[in-house]
């Protein structure tokens, strides 16, 4: 169980990133990108054929992911520039999947490596010292976990100094569109060619991390929908604070993982269920059932607490 | 010689599908005087704005300014010349606070850029309190200093008129021009932003001004040029124009034209 809870802290902290990345592009610079997710995809592939394909250390590999997603974030901002709101949004889903499939279709070396198999025993940073040490995979984990911590508390601590400064004031300025900006002289293209690389390097930095942890990715870990549980977090934390990102990883997690616990505790007390209840603690409802959960929990926010959880915070200049 | 004109138009056209928008429209906007542009409806005058400010781009003709050529330049690069201008219904951020919009506003900022927000921050921090001294200066000038930290949205549709103009002034232009600054407002706000913006203008800045309201235009502006169907019909002083018959007809033949007041 307590092994369950590092694992689930720490995938979360992970996520918690890439919602902390999206609240940049969405909540301040108001892009909606849909393909949040190929910035993590491109991060964990990146990283791990740079290690294990490379010969490189997994401190390298995680930089060349990192900026590897930042690239790939310029260049979906480059082409789309003067692309309208909607139309936008389109093309991030779209780049999201030709990513996903370019990974699906192409082997590295081996007919092994890549494609639909994905990428198998990817190194983890420090564990050969850890076995050396006599130390326990448990040991390890809880390492992972303070190292995830660590630098999700620096990212967030990063993002909001960015958001305070004249380039996040003029970030918040575009989220309610070009115009004006504009005529105040600011190159609206360039700030949010910006936005998409900062968002882009987080979000590879995150995927760098989590190949390293898990060991093992696949294509099939990087489907759109995990794009929209990020966007649920965001949306519910409240889109513009960071905070918020990160409340609304801790709520969307805690209730993507709930059925798990739920599943186990109706076993082990071997209720007596009635015929309705028994059927929605069947593995086979309880796993659907909590999406539908996570849809109705984002109604809910956005008809009654339109600004999330959390609400964006107004900085005072009164005195 | 006569010294060159802050703003000159030269033969500037522009068609909309078959819609002729501007006919080949000259105008000279002098500096130290108020300049009003007035006409019908669909007569051409925010379009021609948006040609001076790069929002819209001209079929021909050419527009310069400050002794520039600026015709085709992007909007942002117009405004960084030191042109500065208004929306007609007053975009200006409303999910952000009145003084997050006037900081915004300011020009040169060192924190827009990433490096320099990392790596300078002392001097980003100086011209941040730099920033905010001047912006509480023009925000007590356009009476809302009271608004501080209310958020844009929250004003009253005068109140967003006269944010936009203290944002225009923030950037120390060389030229602002408004778009119906005083549309939907109600009558003292009318006069009130009208001696706004005559005592700025003895303070030294220019401005050109589209408007419909004729009782506003005659009391702010210095000299007054009319547009109808996209061609220049008068220019002058704005009691003689207004009185022309040319400028009535192009006013009352049209049901829904407002009569020169």
């Amino acid at each position: 169980m307590t092994e369950f809870l590092i694992y689930l802290a720490t995938t979360g902290g992970i996520a918690a990133m890439l919602a902390l990345s999206l609240n940049l592009q969405y909540g301040l610079a108001g892009l909606v990108n849909l393909g949040q997710i190929a910035f993590f995809m491109i991060g964990g592939y990146v990283s791990a054929i740079i290690v294990m394909l490379g010969g490189q250390t997994i401190a390298i590999g995680i930089l060349g992911g990192t900026v590897a997603a930042a690239l790939f974030g310029i260049l979906m901002a480059l082409p789309t520039a003067r692309l309208r709101q909607d139309y936008w949004a389109i093309s991030t889903l779209a780049a999201a999947e030709i990513v996903r499939l370019f990974f699906l279709n192409t082997a590295f070396g081996s007919p092994y490596f890549g494609q639909a198999f994905g990428i198998d025993g990817i190194p983890q940073p420090y564990r050969r010292a850890f076995t050396e040490a006599g130390l326990t995979t448990s040991n390890y984990n809880l390492f992972y976990l303070g190292l995830v911590l660590v630098s999700l508390l620096a990212i967030f601590l990063i993002l909001r100094w960015l958001a305070g400064t004249p380039f996040g004031r003029t970030l918040k300025a575009i989220r309610e569109g070009d115009h004006v900006p504009l005529a105040l002289g600011k190159k609206v293209s360039g700030f949010r060619l910006r936005a998409m690389a900062i968002g882009g390097a987080v979000g590879g930095f995150a995927g760098a991390l989590f190949a390293h942890y898990n060991a093992f990715i696949n294509p099939e870990y990087f489907v759109p929908i995990e794009t929209f549980i990020i966007w649920a977090m965001v949306i519910l934390g409240g889109a513009g604070n960071f905070l918020g990102a990160v409340v609304g990883t801790v709520i969307i997690t805690t209730i993507y993982n709930s059925t798990r616990f739920i599943a186990s505790f109706a076993s082990q007390r071997d209720l007596e269920l009635t015929p309705i209840i028994g059927f929605i603690f069947e593995p086979r409802v309880l796993g659907p059932l909590r999406m539908v959960l996570i849809g109705l929990m984002i109604l809910l926010v956005i008809l009654y607490l339109p600004r999330g959880l959390v609400p964006e915070r107004r900085r005072r200049y009164g005195r | 010689m006569a010294a060159e004109p802050l703003l000159q138009v030269r033969d500037v056209a522009r068609r909309f599908g078959g819609i002729v928008a501007l006919d080949g429209v000259s105008l000279d906007v002098p500096a130290g005087i108020v300049f009003g542009l007035i006409g019908p409806n669909g007569s051409g005058k925010t379009t021609l704005l948006n040609i001076i400010t790069g929002f819209v781009r001209a079929d021909r003709g050419t527009v310069s300014f400050d002794g520039r050529p600026i015709r085709g330049l992007p909007s942002y690069r117009i405004a960084r010349l030191g042109l500065s201008r208004t929306f007609q219904s007053s975009r200006c951020p409303q999910r952000m606070t009145v003084m997050e919009n006037m900081l915004l506003a300011a020009a040169n900022q060192s924190g827009e850029s990433l490096g320099a927000a990392i790596l300078q921050f002392r001097r980003v921090r100086a011209e941040e309190r730099a920033n905010l001294e001047r912006a509480r200066e023009i925000l007590a000038t356009v009476n809302l200093a009271a608004k501080v930290d209310e958020l844009a949205g929250n004003l009253s549709g005068g109140q967003k008129k006269l944010l936009s103009l203290a944002q225009a002034l923030m950037s120390e232009p060389k030229l602002i021009l408004l778009d119906e600054p005083v549309a939907g407002v109600n009558p003292i706000l009318v006069q009130e932003i009208g001696s706004v913006i005559r005592s700025l203008c003895d303070a030294g800045r220019n401005f050109l001004i589209v408007e419909h309201n004729m009782s506003f235009i005659r009391a702010t502006c210095d000299r007054v040029a009319v547009l109808d169907t996209g061609r220049l019909i008068a220019e002058g002083e704005p009691d003689e124009v207004l009185a022309r018959e040319n400028v009535l007809r192009a006013y009352l033949a049209r049901p829904t034209a407002e009569a020169p007041a």
